[in-house]
């Protein structure tokens, strides 16, 4: 298991297309998935806006790191 | 203390540099203190550390950001014991494929706002005649998988392969797309199962 893999795309799509839809795939993954634990827990990423938003920041920052 | 969840094992297991709470379902973290990070590089860290985790042992992946004392960690691992060891169960030899597919046609422009409530009407079937399309067209991956999920807006779909299973998973991949032109597929991971390891709540 590695991350940010992508296995395998339509030559149809563009590579940094591919590459892109990866990146989105391990923050989707970190962020809106994964077992979650909740009693009286205090959550760094307590709920779906926030993830939301965390997603959002994320996004954008990686559209600057890419030059966008 | 404090302690940023990485995953969760069925038994105690050695890490590297990480703390290991419970025994038995375990929880594997890192002590922190303040916020954590939300960085693209902290999340591929937090990801890495857990696909390495999965190379021995079959691990629930936690999601990112879960930052609870260890007592409360114990406590929770002791009430939920039953149905986290069959959540690990349920994962356990398998690992987590991502695939993408939308017809190619989707690469067009926006078309125009609907002029009409019959026009959008229209739109919104010929949309999901596309989505049943699309799930139709897949169901030659699902039955290589152990489970499958829907994932955001219709175009993206989970699927849990068994680990021995992940080169004939990617080669129906692409044959399905020499067969449909039509889709544009991209099939990435594999991931930890972060879309199979359940809530518990």
């Amino acid at each position: 298991v590695s991350t940010e893999t992508t296995l395998y795309a339509s030559a149809r799509v563009t590579s940094s297309a591919a590459r892109q839809v990866t990146l989105l795939d391990l923050i989707d993954r970190l962020l809106a998935g994964g077992v979650v634990l909740l009693g009286q827990i205090r959550l760094a990423v307590a709920d779906i806006d926030l993830v939301d938003l965390d997603l959002a920041l994320l996004l954008s920052s990686v559209d600057k790191a890419m030059g966008r | 203390m404090s302690a940023l969840l990485y995953a969760i094992a069925d038994r105690p297991l050695e890490t590297d540099g990480l703390g290991v709470v419970g025994d038995g379902p375990v929880a594997i973290v890192k002590s922190v203190t303040g916020a954590v990070s939300r960085t693209p590089d902290a999340l591929r860290e937090h990801m890495q550390t857990v696909a390495a985790l999965m190379r021995e042992h079959a691990v629930l992946p936690a999601r990112y950001g879960t930052v609870l004392e260890e007592a409360e960690i114990e406590r929770l691992l002791a009430e939920q014991r039953e149905p986290l060891l069959a959540a690990i169960e349920r994962v356990r030899g398998a690992v987590e494929v991502a695939v993408h597919a939308r017809a190619a046609a989707a690469l067009t422009p926006e078309p125009a706002p609907p002029r009409s409530g019959t026009e959008y009407l229209h739109r919104r079937l010929e949309e999901q005649c596309r989505l049943d399309d699309l799930e139709a067209a897949l169901a030659p991956l699902a039955e290589l998988a152990r489970a499958t999920t829907a994932r955001r807006d219709g175009t993206t779909w989970a699927y849990l392969v068994e680990r021995e299973r992940l080169a004939e998973f990617v080669a129906a991949v692409r044959a399905l797309d020499r067969r449909r032109p039509e889709l544009e597929l991209v099939c990435t991971g594999p991931w930890p199962p972060y879309s199979f390891a359940g809530d518990f709540r």
